[in-house]
């Protein structure tokens, strides 16, 4: 355990965004002209953070040689930060000079390139039942959380540490990102262009079932979790440790391909404006 | 649709008041339909919540719009509230037409250039039902 924590976590941490930056292709019109130098701004950087992990640990391993690792995973710790830095400093600018999809989708103004017009929908989609999930799966949900609130419940009275109501609070806040997921930011092109409504649409969908499937699910394994500890199962403190860590991979999971299903709607909106552009040209 | 241009001299909330103005009047969007929350549109657009905010005032001062708690923004009427003065909103009404024609000379359009397109947006407006 203390190999994964000291040597191969870190050094993943610190080289996932270069390889974010290096596996994200530049657009082929939209990439500017600094692109390349950030990107190998986030290569040396990354370079550079590695070397001084490994020369932190060798020179702690070799001062602390015979005592506890508790200092070598503190230096270890320390190098984690610089992924942070990394990210935010280095490959969030360097991501967004190579694809629109990865930047602001409404595009940014610059000399060689001026401001797009900026066109959107008069449709309310805060009312739009066409984007909420159907009733059957609001029924489910539902049912399930008034049965997850009475186990809590009941596991809270026969003596479970009251902290586990907490996981009841998960059903609410999700319900009210599959609200929240019908009014993110969906600019489009002056031709009002019915694929880019339809990858909208869809991206709309998608969110709210996961923000369903990622409060649903969490809310019924807190729920049982606090059963087994009232009921004294065998297996009543892996089952948090492990279900929790499925649900936040899960959401990690779906975050990430909702993500990356944004990208592709910004990368479209951009090339629908450019071809207005040319055809208005 | 609505559409703005960030590089034009007409300010942005301006821009938003024509372009809801012209949807109620090309009948895209009819009274009692919900209008976009200040939050949606200001995203889409990629413009500041407050101006948005500012659009909606003016329109709903003109008796176009108005807010219902819990449902947002609505297009409460297809035509603008009468004004105290309606002989002061004609010659208001004509001196914008005038400045608008004005342009379209300004800018080298002959007489019947001006005139089909004039035409053009006037069929665009008043459709056959009307």
């Amino acid at each position: 355990m203390m190999i994964w924590f000291d040597r191969i976590f870190p050094v993943l941490m610190t080289i996932t965004p270069a390889l974010i930056v290096y596996c994200t292709r530049p657009h082929a019109t939209a990439a500017t002209e600094q692109a390349p130098a950030l990107a190998r701004r986030i290569y040396l950087f990354t370079v550079l953070a590695l070397v001084a992990h490994v020369v932190a640990m060798s020179l702690f391993e070799t001062l602390q040689e015979g005592r506890s690792a508790g200092r070598t995973s503190w230096v270890s710790g320390f190098s984690l930060f610089a992924f942070f830095w990394l990210w935010f400093g280095c490959a969030a600018p360097a991501l967004a000079a190579r694809h629109p999809g990865w930047g602001n989708p409404h595009g940014t103004a610059t000399p060689s390139r001026p401001a797009p017009a900026r066109t959107a929908s008069l449709t309310a989609r805060h009312v739009d039942s066409g984007s909420m999930l159907p009733t059957t799966a609001w029924v489910l949900g539902w049912t399930l959380y008034a049965a997850c609130l009475g186990g809590t419940v009941w596991s809270v009275m026969e003596g479970v540490h009251v902290s586990l109501l907490l996981g009841l609070a998960l059903w609410p806040g999700f319900v009210w990102g599959v609200r929240a997921a019908r009014i993110e930011a969906e600019p489009r092109d002056a031709a009002g262009s019915a694929e880019l409504e339809v990858a909208y649409a869809g991206l709309r969908r998608f969110r709210a079932w996961c923000f369903y499937w990622c409060g649903a699910l969490g809310t019924f394994l807190m729920s049982m979790t606090a059963v087994a500890v009232a009921l004294e199962l065998p297996m009543a403190d892996h089952l948090g440790g492990i279900g929790g860590g499925a649900i936040g991979l899960m959401g990690g999971v779906l975050g990430t391909m909702a993500s990356l299903r944004r990208a592709r709607i910004n990368g479209l909106l951009h090339d629908l404006n450019q071809q207005g552009n040319s055809e208005t040209a | 649709m609505l559409t703005i241009q960030l590089d034009s001299p007409v300010p942005l909330a301006d821009q938003l008041v024509t372009g809801i103005r012209c949807a109620i009047a090309l009948r895209e969007v009819r009274a009692g339909d919900p209008l976009p929350t200040v939050r949606q549109l200001a995203g889409d657009l990629g413009i500041n919540m407050n101006t948005v905010s500012r659009a909606y005032r003016v329109l709903e001062a003109s008796g176009l719009v108005t807010t219902v708690r819990g449902r947002g923004s609505v297009v409460a009427a297809e035509q603008e509230r009468p004004t105290a003065d309606p002989a002061a909103t004609r010659d208001a009404l004509a001196l914008a037409l005038r400045s608008v024609l004005a342009d379209l000379r300004l800018a080298g359009l002959q007489r019947g250039d001006a005139s089909a397109l004039i035409e053009q947006e006037l069929d665009a407006l008043w459709q056959e039902n009307d």
